[in-house]
């Protein structure tokens, strides 16, 4: 064995065994019928494919897209903007506001998740505050609803999107925007034909990031939904835990893994053409083509 | 020839760090003019100043008679080509030279028509469907000044602009350089670090140092009159010998009474006296310094010798051209006599 593969032999094998085989497994159990009793029942079929079709699971499914798409577009107009404030700091900056998106992290998820069921319920912070003040008469349903979902996950995935963003914001540089202003560009047509395309692999990273934990999330949609809408990730749990039939839940766990796959898929395509484009911003001396 | 370009007592300062001190100048339409100095000495920032993107703490700038002291940097009608050329990644050649002519709104077959003579300008024709990492170092740098040129600037700024070439190639792209500037009529500012350069290319320069003016002139009399020190040693090879200066004349040890021309006041004074102008003998001659050869290294066009002169903490440097009768039998050791004419050394009050 050479020394390359000795090295990477640990993670591969942790891919492999807790990664890929799982979910050859939940694909295997996908084909199978269920058991009278719950478990399987070892005759293959298509049927648990067919049903994911029904319009039942389809509007779960077309509601779960739409909330976690809600929440990748919100979180990247909130990350945006934050990420590239950050890249123009000086340096030593940088670092500490980048610690600071980092924070909520040191906490648990369910405990800040709670948090926000303190803040929003009907005798939560919030409403209250606008009450006492005369703001509002009524308390404002905050809670349990899916904008409280979207808040959810907006609150909890926008460090991720604001890493992303900035770690492609900051590489660009200021020399760039100045060709362009200097050409005569606008700080907005600069930012449409300059800054954005050339941050585009950022904006797919940090989305893709966002779509794909939302999609699948099934805390933030129980706790903070109350369960009013249920997202993919509970018909998932419901399918193994309530109604023990365990070949429909991996049949729609494995529709959601295709998914994320295909997603993050295109996400590595699209940085991977930005990065051949990215050798000149980087290292404008070396030649791949001769004169 | 009118005044394009002129600054006008412009200081910038960088916290408590003055990079641009106080600088006025001029620069002549169609001029090529360049701007001189060691790394820290102002230049780039000034240039920065006058393509708007830092704006001045003092001063004003003026172009074609206007103030655009306050117009921002995609107002101006100038344009800089950058150290590290800035193409945009993302676009290809053709798509670069445009986006200046796009932000016009010029459109259509007026746009291709003229991103197409800017790209025949700079030889580039060929290449209009590349993205810039599929371009060398030259290729890039042309595609740079082509973006520039295609606006018609009225000055074109150029920051380094042969830097991140190899000598050959710099070699070859002053040429076009000066090509390009003379037929476009274009005035060319550029910065460098580079001498050599400067007096290749430009038709005034002006020295800085720590962000003031030290001399500004033409390469000829950069080179031959420079006003100070250090104006004598950034540019090329210069012996300084340290004396005095008293009665109308140059007083050294080693050197004797030497006649101290135009009217340098009395006091410490250095004469400066280029290796090229020494001439140097194996006869003794009336009014000649005798020294012993030190080492002599052949540098292929010509010779340079080091040449130890009694009393004088350093050697004489002497350049012979490889054709003089002397410069192949120089050796160690031997006796020789310098001298050169009195009007071709400076004397240098600091």
């Amino acid at each position: 064995m050479t020394r390359r593969t000795i090295l990477m032999a640990p993670g591969l094998g942790y891919l492999a065994l807790f990664l890929v085989v799982p979910c050859l497994i939940i694909f295997a159990y996908s084909l199978f019928e269920r058991g009278t009793y719950g478990g399987i029942d070892y005759t293959l079929t298509l049927e648990n494919y067919q049903r994911s079709a029904t319009s039942l699971f389809a509007r779960i499914f077309l509601d779960s897209v739409r909330i976690a798409g809600t929440a990748t577009l919100v979180a990247l107009l909130i990350g945006y903007p934050a990420a590239y404030a950050i890249a123009q700091k000086p340096r030593n900056r940088q670092m500490a506001l980048l610690v600071l998106v980092m924070l909520p992290f040191w906490s648990n998820y369910l405990i800040r998740t709670y948090a926000w069921i303190v803040l929003l319920n009907n005798q939560g912070l919030i409403n209250r505050t606008l009450q006492s003040t005369g703001v509002i008469d009524q308390p404002l349903p905050l809670l349990y609803n899916e904008f409280a979902i979207v808040l959810g996950l907006v609150y909890n995935y926008v460090p991720f999107v604001i890493l992303a963003l900035y770690s492609s914001i900051s590489r660009l540089g200021p020399e760039l925007r100045e060709a362009s202003f200097d050409l005569g560009g606008s700080a907005w047509t600069t930012f449409r034909r300059v800054t954005l395309p050339l941050t585009a692999p950022g904006i797919a990273a940090g989305a893709v990031f966002v779509f794909v934990l939302s999609i699948g999330n099934f805390v933030t949609p129980d706790l903070l939904g109350g369960g009013q809408r249920p997202m993919l990730g509970n018909l998932i749990y419901s399918q193994y835990l309530s109604a023990r039939d365990w070949p429909m839940g991996s049949a729609l766990g494995f529709i959601l893994v295709v998914i994320m796959l295909a997603l993050l898929f295109a996400q590595a395509l699209l940085s991977a053409r930005a990065s051949g484009e990215g050798e000149t911003r980087l290292a404008p001396q070396p030649a791949r083509v001769a004169a | 020839m009118s005044a394009l370009l002129q600054i006008e007592g412009v200081t910038k300062r960088f916290g408590p760090i003055t990079a641009v001190d106080q600088i006025s100048l001029e620069v002549k339409d169609a001029e090529f003019f360049a701007i001189l100095g060691p790394s820290g000495c102002g230049k780039t920032t000034l240039l920065r100043v006058i393509a708007g993107f830092e704006a001045q703490d003092e001063g004003r700038v003026r172009l074609a008679g206007a103030d655009i002291t306050d117009v921002k940097a995609n107002r101006r009608p100038v344009n800089l080509m950058f150290q590290s050329y800035a193409l945009f990644p993302h676009m290809t050649t053709f798509g670069n030279v445009a986006y200046g002519l796009e932000m016009e709104g010029v459109q259509g077959v007026e746009l291709k028509k003229r991103v197409d003579h800017a790209l025949a300008m700079v030889r580039m024709s060929d290449f209009a469907a590349r993205k810039p990492n599929q371009l060398s170092g030259g290729q890039r740098q042309r595609v740079a000044l082509a973006r520039a040129l295609v606006k018609r600037p009225k000055v074109l700024l150029l920051d380094e602009p042969l830097g991140a070439l190899d000598r050959k190639l710099r070699e070859q792209m002053q040429i076009e350089l000066k090509r390009l500037q003379q037929d476009t009529g274009i005035a060319f500012v550029v910065v460098t670090h580079d001498q050599e350069e400067a007096l290749t290319l430009a038709d005034r320069i002006a020295l800085l140092d720590r962000g003031r003016i030290v001399q500004l002139a033409t390469p000829r009399e950069l080179y031959d009159r420079p006003v100070n020190r250090f104006a004598a040693d950034f540019i090329g090879l210069m012996n300084f010998v340290d004396g005095n200066v008293a009665q109308s004349a140059f007083e050294a040890p080693g050197l004797g009474r030497l006649p101290a021309p135009n009217g340098v006041a009395d006091g410490p004074a250095a004469l400066a006296i280029r290796p090229e102008r020494v001439r140097v003998m194996d006869i003794a001659a009336d009014g000649a310094i005798q020294g012993q050869v030190e080492g002599a290294a052949f540098l292929g066009q010509d010779v340079i010798a080091h040449i130890a002169v009694p009393n004088l903490p350093r050697p004489i440097v002497a350049r012979l051209a490889a054709g003089h009768p002397l410069s192949a039998k120089l050796a160690r050791g031997q006796q020789v006599w310098l001298t050169w004419q009195a009007d071709q050394a400076v004397i240098l009050k600091d």
